[in-house]
Parts: structure tokens; sequence; C-alpha cells
């Protein structure tokens, strides 16, 4: 009997405990009905957000923000989103997703519908970058997200090398090589045989993967069936003849050697979208240059890639437990929209934005000096009416790490053709459990 | 059976004082308070887990935010899945290619440490145990760096030397991966290994050896006939604590491999298929019957240890020892 009324005395005192959390969240949470005041929390796993905060509050003085970055190495971000959303908890009222894994987030509804009222997303459209809001909508079509980019994709070659290869450094003629894969591949071996094996066409054949997953009209889930197109199958055609001919380094993207190639001058091309050149390429490349310490050499040119793609980005929505949704969008809809404030942000920082209003307004004016005075604004302005992303499904990121793996074993001949899909088919069964058949197509 | 005259008022009433005070006002109750912290936190952050990990084996997503109950589905799953045993088979692989050569370094060293009269013995067991003091994740990213194929350190002493011709790229070859974790594991547990075996002989009777070799024992024989039988309990407790710790080898293989396992799932081992399961694939269902397994898998393992390292070698004459 003693032991029961323990219990039971302890049980209570953890289900008072809970209570008082709960209540001290909600009033937390609670704001005045004033529209133009009150307390925001946003989180983010990049501190990119903390300047368009600061420019939001001189907008908006009376609204308090509480921001967190969680960065996202090892998932720490993702799986706190995950946590917080499954606990149904009511903050962070803002939060922001990444595109590689951001769909799952979507279609398990963590962010608010912004289509309808009193939200009216829609009305945006005219003046946004089409694919951006797009890749946001929910199963039911609606929009549940914005950002303040957009992130076509381009090509970034090293002028010496070009001018030592082609004969001249003119992004117009070093595009008719890498516009095409087949043509980008002879180039290649033109570098290879030029410095007789010291350079290399590109770091790792891994750099080409963003644009390939993006040369595909269907998405791979298809009903309960997943289906790989035949380009993928040529990706690893392509990587194994590179890697056995040495038209590529040999670094994985992301790697320590592949950040260390951008500066040491022995890879012609890095394949990298718009944000790529500003945090990216610049600092790794010239950091000294990027840190204001020197000039850059402009030795560096942009190109077309052998297929148009979009590649990363981020968006921002609203908890759907949020208390304070109102205040919410204006902070969404200021980041995701407001003209003045994604033209200060492109001359701030370079970023190519997603209103396009702005971009036509203000594309004409960039020359940067890390491309030899080259205008990425245009270039990127024209690429991104190419953007399809019609194709893009939840379990990309996860079918397309399980693909790369397996390129990179039958790169290294490792397995055959025919064993290397045969894993790569265990490995997708594995990762959905619901589907039944994979089917890759030659 | 017999019938009673009332024993009069209770005993609270009978000294006069208010007739119910709270439950831990009572001397003998007192102690419960006392022991109270514990059962707060075990039942916070042990039992309710437990159960509710259970309940959430039942379960199946049906997006990242809602799930549904499937009843076993998940551990049938898991039963016919080629990859859990894989990773069973992983797991081991790396632990014992780790332990065995662990286990002989630190008895070897230990010995060695233990009966030689070597100047400044103290430095050698701090060198020793040096690497267990670097986290893991660093030296994952370490011997990544290391065997990378074409700028790593390893290929390019080779070729210098004329041993190669051409770079290997290891972290490729499935064999080579598991053996460069386990060695990594050794290098991190031997010198700790090392400390316990030490301890251990150093607790033993120097009778025993003063009278053996009176006896005319050689150092072959005092070691297998005195040292081994009596440094059982010892052995058997490293080997438990190995054992659960290896069970649970995550951390290494996670980094070498950026989480993915690779190549060919070599280093899939039970955690990180776990880990995969529940943070990049999302099925936190399955994820849990998983760890439910691995969690069987440990108890019956240690049991089968703790009775070991009870074991004389005489059948039980009853009572404890």
């Amino acid at each position: 009997m003693k032991m029961v009324r323990v219990l039971t005395a302890v049980l209570l005192s953890l289900a008072l405990a809970g209570i008082g959390f709960a209540g001290g969240q909600g009033e937390q949470a609670s704001s005045t009905g004033d529209a133009d005041s009150g307390k925001l929390v946003v989180w983010s796993f990049t501190d990119e957000l903390g300047g368009m905060l600061d420019k939001f509050q001189e907008y908006y003085p009376d609204i308090e923000i509480e921001f967190t970055v969680f960065p996202n190495e090892d998932e720490v971000y993702l799986n706190r989103i995950n946590n917080t959303m499954r606990s149904r908890s009511e903050l962070p009222d803002v939060f922001t997703g990444e595109r590689a894994w951001f769909r799952q987030m979507i279609e398990s509804g963590y962010w608010e519908p912004l289509s309808g009222a009193p939200y009216n997303a829609e009305e945006l459209m005219d003046n946004l970058v089409e694919y951006v809001p797009d890749l946001s909508r929910d199963g039911q079509g609606r929009i549940t997200a914005l950002s303040w980019q957009a992130t076509p994709g381009g090509l970034f070659y090293r002028r010496s090398i070009a001018r030592d290869v082609l004969g001249t450094d003119d992004p117009e003629v070093v595009s008719e090589w890498t516009s095409s894969l087949d043509k980008f591949y002879e180039l290649g071996e033109m570098i290879k045989e030029h410095y007789s094996g010291e350079k290399f066409l590109l770091s790792g054949y891994t750099d080409m993967s963003e644009f390939i997953y993006n040369r595909r009209t269907e998405p791979y889930l298809q009903g309960d069936k997943v289906v790989i197109p035949a380009t993928l199958v040529e990706y690893m055609e392509v990587a194994k003849e590179m890697r056995e001919n040495r038209i590529e380094a040999g670094a994985g993207t992301w790697s320590p050697p592949w950040f260390s190639s951008m500066a040491d001058g022995s890879v012609f091309a890095f394949i990298l979208p718009t944000w790529g050149l500003h945090y990216v390429l610049k600092p790794n490349a010239e950091p000294e240059a990027n840190a204001g310490e020197a000039e850059f050499s402009g030795d560096w040119g942009l190109a077309t890639p052998p297929a148009s793609y979009s590649w990363g980005g981020t968006w921002i929505g609203i908890n759907r437990n949020s208390k304070n949704k109102e205040l919410a969008w204006k902070l969404v809809k200021f980041i995701g929209s407001n003209p003045e404030f994604q033209e200060f942000w492109a001359k701030e920082t370079g970023d190519f934005v997603a209103n396009m209003d702005v971009i036509e307004k203000i594309k004409g004016d960039f020359s940067e000096p890390f491309l030899g005075g080259q205008n990425h604004y245009a270039y990127f302005a024209e690429e991104v009416e190419k953007i399809d992303v019609s194709f893009i499904g939840p379990w990309d990121f996860q079918i397309q790490n399980a693909w790369g793996d397996e390129v990179e074993l039958y790169a290294n001949g490792q397995k055959t053709l025919d064993e290397a899909i045969e894993s790569f088919k265990t490995a997708v069964m594995d990762i959905i459990p619901n589907i039944t058949e994979v089917v890759v197509e030659r | 059976m017999s019938q009673r005259v009332p024993a009069g008022p209770p005993a609270a009433a009978r000294f006069d004082r208010p007739p119910r005070l709270g439950f831990f006002s009572k001397r003998g109750n007192k102690g419960y308070l006392f022991i109270a912290p514990f059962f707060l936190a075990f039942l916070t952050f042990q039992l309710y887990p437990i159960i509710s990990t259970f309940v959430l084996s039942l379960q199946t997503p049906i997006n990242m935010y809602e799930n549904e109950f499937i009843g076993l589905g998940n551990y049938q799953r898991l039963f016919t899945t080629e990859l859990f045993y894989q990773s069973i088979g992983n797991t081991w692989k790396i632990w014992l290619m780790n332990f065995i050569p662990q286990v002989g370094f630190a008895l070897y060293l230990g010995v060695v440490l233990t009966d030689y009269n070597i100047k400044g013995k103290e430095t050698f067991r701090t060198f020793f145990f040096l690497p267990n003091l670097v986290t893991a994740a660093s030296i994952g990213v370490l011997f990544a760096v290391l065997m990378d194929w074409r700028f790593g350190t390893l290929n390019m002493m080779l070729m210098r030397i004329g041993i190669i011709s051409e770079p290997i790229n290891y972290l490729t070859i499935p064999g080579v991966t598991q053996a460069t974790v386990s060695f990594i594991q050794w290098w991190q547990w031997f010198g700790y290994t090392t400390i316990i075996v030490m301890a251990g002989l150093s607790a033993m009777d120097t009778e025993l050896y003063e009278a053996a070799y009176i006896d005319g024992a050689g150092r072959g024989q005092v070691f297998y006939r005195i040292t081994l039988p009596l440094l059982r309990p010892t052995l058997a407790y490293i080997m438990v604590t190995s054992l659960i710790g290896g069970l649970q080898i995550f951390d290494i293989p996670r980094v070498l491999t950026n989480g993915r396992g690779a190549p060919d799932n070599a280093l899939t081992t039970m955690v990180l298929y776990l880990y995969n399961q529940a943070f990049r694939n999302y099925n936190v269902g399955y994820a849990a019957a998983l760890a439910y397994v691995l969690f069987i898998m440990i108890l019956i393992l240690s049991v089968l240890s703790y009775r070991m390292l009870h074991y004389d070698g005489k059948p039980k004459r009853g009572g404890s020892r």
C-alpha cells in the first residue's frame, strides 16, 4: 500500500511538472492582439538568416525576435525539428528547411499552408521566380514556405587553364566545350594531355551529380515503385571512364582534398550553383582576397554546365502549431518577397534572390572581381528560367545517396554494373519499406 | 480466532497529536524521501523511455508527424532483412578483430610492466592510455584524411618507398575499412585494458609466486598456472565491458564513412543501422524495434558473461561467493 502511495505521489508530481512546463511555453507564445508587435521565435540551420532578421527589425521595430542557429552537422537541426514537431510544440514560430530534405517536412505538414486566407501567398506568385514557391507546395497544391533565394547552377572554370588548352578564356567559347557532356569529356582529355596528367577537368566526378540528378522528367517514386532513369546509369559509366582515364582528381565533393583543390590550381572546373560562388568557391579558392586582405586574381570564369540544374536553397515557413501565425507571416513574407529587402540583400551579399522584379532591376549592375569582372547575375537570371522542379520528391536525398555509393564502387572497379544496380535496389527497399519494386531503366 | 476487546484509541490519538500528518512525517517513512531522487530520475529517464520505445516499436510512420499501430510488423521486417543480419555480423567482426589483439597486448604489456623493473613505467602507462582521451570523432576524421586515396599520407608514403605504384582506394574495400575500424578501436583501448590488467596483477598475492619459484616453476608455468587463472575475474570484467561497448560501436564507422556505412554496408554496425533508420530514413518505429533486439542481445550476453565471471571451475555447493 505504502509503495502504491509513494508511486502515486511520484507520478503526480511528474504530471504536475509537465503541466508547469507546458504552461510556461503557452505564456511565452501567446502575444498581444496588436499585429505589429510581439515576439517571434526563429530557428535555422544557417546563421545567414541573422542579417535578414536585423533588416526585418528595422521595418518592424516592435517585433522582438529570438533567433537560434542549430548547425545541421550530423543532422542535429533536422532531429531537433523532428522531435519538436512530433511533440506538437508551438515553438519555434518560424523555422527554415533545406531543399535536400524539406520535401519530407512539407508532406508531413510541418509548415502552415499559406495559399489561402489570411496569408494569400498566391498573390505574390506574379513577382517571384516561379519554381521557388512551387517547390514548397504540399499534397494539396498549397504553398507552405518561401525563400529569399533562387539557386540556378553554373560551372566555374580557371581562365588560365582555358587559355592554355583552348587558346582563349572567353566564357562564350568555353561554354561551347562545357555545355555538352561529350565535349566536356573531350575537354578533359585535352587538359590531361596538355599538362601530362598534372591537372584535371574536375576535382571529382561527384561534382557532376547535381546536374545529372536534374536531368530527368519524372519523380523517382511513382506509386509504389521507384524508377531510376537511364541518365543515372549513364552517369555511372561516365564516372568510371573519368576515374580510369584520370580525367578527374578523385576527390569527393565536400572532402578536404576537394576544398584544397580549389586553391592549388590543379582543377579546371567546379560545378556549383549561385551560393557556391560566394559561400564555397571564393572563400576556399582565394581566402585572403575574400577576407579583403588581397586583390582577387580574376582567374575564374562562369560558363554553362552540360545541363541546367538548380541545387540547394533554404526555405522559410511557419510552424503549423504556432500561436503567432499572423506575426510569423509578416516575417516570412518580408524575407521571401519584399523587393526592398531583397535588393538590399543582393547588393550586400551578391546572392541571387527570388523576386523577379528585383532581378530584372539589378542584373545589369554586377561585375564580379573574382570572375574577372564577369556578370554572374545576368547569367543566373537566364538560367533560372530553365529550372524545372516537377520531378522533385520526398525521398530524393536518400535515393541519390544510395545511388552515389554504388557509383563509387563501380567507378573503382569493386563491382560490375549489374552488381552495383542490384545492391542499389536492396538499399532502396530498405530505405523506403512500402515500395514493391525498384526499376532501373537502361 | 478469539474475539478481542478493541485495544483503545489508535497510536496517534493517544499522544494528543493532530490525528493525521503527511505520509513522510512518520519516522519510518522518511527513508522514502531519501531514495526518491533516484526513483524519480529512473522513472523519467530510464523506465519511461524503455516503455515508450517499446510502444514506438509497434508503430510505423504515416509521415514524420504521425505514426500508426502495426503490431509486430517491425520485428517481422527486421528478422527478414538481410542487412540486419549483416549488421550483426559486421559488429561482431569489428569487435573480435579489435578485442583479441587488445587483450593479448594488454596481458603482455601488463605482465612486462609489473614483473620487470622497467624504468619510467608510469610514462609508458600514460603513453598507452593517451589515445583513449581523444574523441572518436576526431580520430575518425584523422584516419579518413590519412587513408584518402589520392591525397592521403598512407598512399603517398607507400608510393615514395616504392611498395605500390598506383594509389589504393582503401575506403572502398570492405575488409580494409572493417580492419581500419578494428585497428582504431584497438589503438584507442589497449592502454585502458593494460591498466586494468595491471591493477588485477598487483592485487595478487606475491607469496604464490615465491612458492612457485621455490618449487622450481619457470616463467611460462607461473604465467599459465598462476597469473592467468587468478586474472580470470579481471579478464571477464574486461570482456563484459568491452562486449557491451563493442556491440554499441557507432562513432568511428559513422565519421569514417560520413554515416553511410559504406562501402557496401561493411561498416553498417547495429547501432549505425539503427541511427540511419531513425534519423535519415525517419522510420522511428523500425529503429525502436532494432533497439529492443539489441537490448535483448546485450542482456543475454551480459548474463552469460556474468555467469562466467562467477564460475569457479567446481560444481556449486550452494551459497554465493
